[in-house]
C-alpha cells in the first residue's frame, strides 16, 4: 500500500516535470528576448566566442606570455622573467641554427618534389591506358601515418657491416653493384636530411598527384587541341597552356605543403631524433618541453614556429576566398 | 589557298564505324558544310581533317599534300570550335597571336596582323580583355580572328554558332558568309542545324550514320534530296511521307493514298514514276509545296484533296496548318489571313510539280 502511493506520487510528480519544464522555458526565453532585444549579436556569437576564447585565444596568448619567462613557467611553477632569452635561443643558438636550416631545406626540396612530381605525374599518366591504377599505387602512402612510413624507411636505409647480409633495400643494392653499405642516416649534414626528406616525398606526392590530376582534368580539351593546331609542339602547349592555367591549383598545393612540412616532427623523430644534424624545429620543440622541461623555450619555438606559417596562411586564406586567385 | 580532298576515308573507334568510306572535296574558295544529326559522323570527319583523329583508312589531301601522318602544327589549318577553347589565361590579343608568336612571326607583323583583324571583326577595343570578361558574341570573334590571322590554307569549323542565343546566330551567320566572301579561304564548316548549312555553303554533304547521303548545292539538295533521309533533314517543318501507290489510268498517272489521289503531272511522270505503276510508294511534298486552293488563281481539282485542321500556329507571315487526312499527318504552311479554325474541314492542293517520290524500301528517291 505504502509503496503503491509512493509509486503514484512520483507518477504524478512525473506529471508536472512538462509544467517546470515549460515555466523554465519561458522564464529563459523571456531573458533572453529581454537581452536580446537590447544587444541581439551577443545572442548569436557569444557562445561561439566563450568556446574560441577559452580553447584558442587563451592558450594562444599564455603561450606568448610564456615564452619570455623561465623554464618553469606555468601557472603554479617558477614565474621568472627572463625577457629575450629564449628568442634569443631560438635564433642565435646552433642547435637551433642547425634546425632552422634543416626546416629551410625540407620547405624547400619537399615542396618543390611533391608539387613537381606530382604535377609532372598528373599529366603524364593521363596518357596511361592503366591511369587508375597506377595513381591509386602512387597514392596508397598517403593513407600510411609518417610513425608507420618511418619504419618503413628505416628498414630500407638499414645497415649491416660489410660482409653481412644487408637487411636494407638501400645498401642491398649499393652492395649487389659492387659498393660499400653505408650508414645513410649518418651522412651529415645533407645525405641523411635529404633521406629523411624522402619519407616525406614519398607520403605526400600521392596526394599533390590527386589534386594536380582533377585539375588538369579541368582543363577543356579543346584548349590542347586548338593550342596544337595553333602550332604548338607537345613542350609548348605544357608550357603556355597547360601550366598557366594549373598554376593557381599548384600554388594552393604548394602553400599546403610548405604549411605541412614546416611544422614536420614525425619522420625526424622516429628515425634519427634530430642526432647527426638532422634535428628540426619542431622536434627540438618538442625536445625543449617534454624532455627537458623547458616550458619557457618550447614556448618561444612554438611562437616561432607559428610566425613562420603566418605568411603562407595568409596566402591561402585569400586564395580560398578568391581574392588572390586567377580562377 | 587550297583544295581539300578526302577519299574513301574511314574511321572506325573499336568496333564502332563513326565514319565510312567517305569522300568529299572542297575546291579551292570553296564553303563546305557537313551536316546531320548528332553522331553521323561530320565532327569526326573535320577531326580527321585537323589531324585531331588518327585516320582508320583512306587520304586526306591538302592542296597537292597527302597530309594522313602530319602533325596539325604543320597542316596549315585553322579550327574554331563549338565553346571557342580561347586560353582563358591570356587577352585577346595574346589568344589571337598565340600562334604567330609560336611560328616566329615578327614582332611588328604579328601587332598588325592582329588589330587588322579585331578591327575586321569589331573588337579591336576588347584586345586587352580576357576572354572571361567577353559576352559569347565576343568570344565567338576572338576565336574567329584567332583563326583568321594565322591566314591559313584551311578554315576548319566545328558548330561555331551552336552556343550563340537565336539572334545573335542569324547575326553571325551572315557575318561568317561575309567574311568568307572577303577572305576566299577554303572552309570546311560542321553543323546540326539545316539552315547554317543551307545559307552558308557553297555545297552541303549531307550526313548519317557514318555515311555522306548527299553532297551537292543547297538548292538542288532542297529541290532534289536524294532519299526520305535528306528530304526530311532539309527544310523546316520537314517534308509530309505518306504511303501511297502509283496508279496509272487513261495514260495519266495518279498517286494515290489514303484519303486522296493527286495526279501526276508530266514533267514528274517520268519513265521511273511508269515503273511503279501499282506498286507501294512513299508520296514526298513539303509543306510549302501545299496551298489553300481559295487563294490559288487556277486551282487544279485533280490535285486537292480534303483534311481536316487539327492545330493552327500563326505565325505573322504565314501560318503553319497540321490537318488530319484519314488519320495520316499532313503539315500545310498557308497564306496567314486565309481564315482557319480548329476542327474545320478544308480542301488543300498539292502543288504536284515538286512533289517527290521515294522507294518505300531503300528510301531512295524515284523522282
Amino acid at each position: 500500500m505504502a509503496r503503491a502511493s509512493r509509486v503514484s506520487v512520483v507518477f504524478r510528480g512525473l506529471w508536472r516535470v512538462p509544467q517546470v519544464l515549460w515555466s523554465c522555458t519561458r522564464r529563459t526565453t523571456s531573458f533572453v528576448m529581454r537581452r536580446t532585444q537590447e544587444r541581439p549579436w551577443l545572442f548569436f556569437v557569444g557562445p561561439a566566442l566563450l568556446i574560441l576564447g577559452f580553447f584558442l585565444v587563451y592558450p594562444s596568448v599564455a603561450t606568448v606570455w610564456r615564452s619570455f619567462y623561465g623554464r618553469g613557467a606555468t601557472l603554479f611553477g617558477d614565474i621568472r622573467y627572463v625577457g629575450l632569452d629564449n628568442w634569443r635561443y631560438v635564433f642565435t643558438h646552433p642547435t637551433m641554427t642547425g634546425a632552422l636550416r634543416n626546416n629551410a631545406l625540407w620547405v624547400g626540396v619537399f615542396t618543390m618534389t611533391t608539387v613537381g612530381l606530382g604535377t609532372a605525374l598528373a599529366v603524364l599518366l593521363d596518357r596511361v591506358r592503366y591511369e587508375r591504377i597506377l595513381k591509386s599505387v602512387i597514392f596508397v602512402p598517403a593513407a600510411i601515418s609518417y610513425v608507420g612510413a618511418s619504419v618503413i624507411w628505416r628498414f630500407m636505409y638499414a645497415y649491416r657491416p660489410a660482409g653481412m647480409p644487408q637487411i636494407g633495400v638501400l645498401n642491398a643494392l649499393v652492395v649487389a653493384l659492387g659498393g660499400e653499405p653505408q650508414g645513410w642516416l649518418l651522412l651529415r649534414p645533407w645525405v641523411n636530411n635529404l633521406l629523411l626528406i624522402v619519407v616525406a616525398i614519398w607520403i605526400w606526392t600521392g596526394f599533390c598527384m590527386v589534386i594536380m590530376s582533377a585539375a588538369y582534368k579541368n582543363i577543356p580539351k579543346q584548349l590542347l587541341e586548338a593550342s596544337r593546331i595553333d602550332g604548338a609542339n607537345e613542350w609548348q602547349t605544357f608550357r603556355k597552356v597547360i601550366l598557366p592555367l594549373l598554376w593557381p591549383t599548384a600554388t594552393v598545393v604548394g602553400v599546403t605543403m610548405v604549411v605541412q612540412v614546416l611544422k614536420t616532427f614525425d619522420v625526424v623523430y622516429v628515425m634519427t631524433n634530430g642526432a647527426f644534424e638532422t634535428e628540426v624545429v619542431a622536434n627540438r620543440m618538442y625536445k625543449e618541453m617534454f624532455n627537458f622541461r623547458n616550458y619557457g623555450r618550447a614556448s618561444a619555438i612554438a611562437v616561432a614556429l607559428f610566425l613562420f606559417l603566418v605568411p603562407f596562411m595568409v596566402v591561402n586564406v585569400r586564395r580560398f576566398t578568391g581574392q588572390g586567385g586567377a580562377r | 589557298m587550297a583544295e581539300v580532298r578526302l577519299l574513301d576515308i574511314t574511321k572506325k573507334f573499336g568496333n564502332f564505324t563513326a565514319v565510312d568510306d567517305v569522300s568529299l572535296e572542297a575546291s579551292d574558295g570553296e564553303f563546305v558544310v557537313l551536316v546531320g544529326p548528332s553522331g553521323c559522323g561530320k565532327t569526326t570527319t573535320l577531326r580527321m581533317v585537323a589531324g585531331l583523329e588518327d585516320i582508320t583508312q583512306g587520304q586526306i589531301y591538302i592542296g597537292d599534300r597527302l597530309v594522313n601522318d602530319v602533325p596539325p602544327k604543320d597542316r596549315d589549318i585553322a579550327m574554331v570550335f563549338q565553346n571557342y577553347a580561347l586560353y582563358p589565361h591570356m587577352d585577346v590579343y595574346n589568344n589571337m597571336a598565340f600562334g604567330l608568336k609560336l611560328r616566329k612571326v615578327p614582332k611588328k607583323e604579328i601587332d598588325q596582323r592582329v588589330r587588322n583583324a579585331a578591327d575586321l571583326l569589331g573588337i579591336g577595343d576588347k584586345l586587352r580583355s580576357k576572354p572571361r570578361e567577353l559576352s559569347g558574341g565576343q568570344r565567338q570573334r576572338v576565336a574567329l580572328g584567332r583563326a583568321i590571322v594565322r591566314d591559313p590554307k584551311v578554315f576548319l569549323f566545328d558548330e561555331p554558332l551552336s552556343n550563340l542565343d537565336a539572334k545573335l546566330r542569324v547575326r553571325m551567320r551572315a557575318e561568317l558568309s561575309e567574311l568568307h566572301e572577303r577572305l576566299k579561304t577554303t572552309t570546311v564548316y560542321v553543323t546540326h542545324d539545316q539552315t547554317e548549312a543551307m545559307t552558308l555553303g557553297h555545297r552541303v554533304a549531307v550526313m548519317k550514320d557514318g555515311l555522306v547521303q548527299q553532297y551537292d548545292d543547297p538548292q538542288t539538295i532542297y529541290d532534289h534530296p536524294a532519299n526520305m533521309f535528306v528530304a526530311g533533314f532539309i527544310g523546316s517543318p520537314a517534308m509530309n511521307f505518306l504511303d501511297a501507290q502509283v496508279v496509272g489510268e487513261d495514260g495519266k498517272f495518279y498517286v494515290q493514298g489514303k484519303g486522296f489521289k493527286l495526279l501526276i503531272p508530266n514533267e514528274k511522270a517520268t519513265d521511273a514514276v511508269k515503273d511503279y505503276a501499282g506498286k507501294e510508294v512513299v508520296f514526298g511534298i513539303r509543306p510549302e509545296d501545299i496551298r489553300a486552293p481559295e487563294m490559288m488563281r487556277e486551282p487544279r481539282e485533280e490535285m486537292q484533296f480534303p483534311g481536316r485542321v487539327r492545330v493552327r500556329e500563326p505565325l505573322g507571315d504565314e501560318q503553319i496548318v497540321y490537318a488530319d487526312i484519314s488519320g495520316d499527318d499532313i503539315v500545310a504552311k498557308l497564306d496567314p489571313h486565309l481564315p482557319i479554325s480548329h476542327g474545320q474541314d478544308i480542301t488543300l492542293e498539292a502543288v504536284t510539280e515538286r512533289m517527290h517520290l521515294f522507294d518505300k524500301e531503300s528510301e531512295e528517291a524515284i523522282v
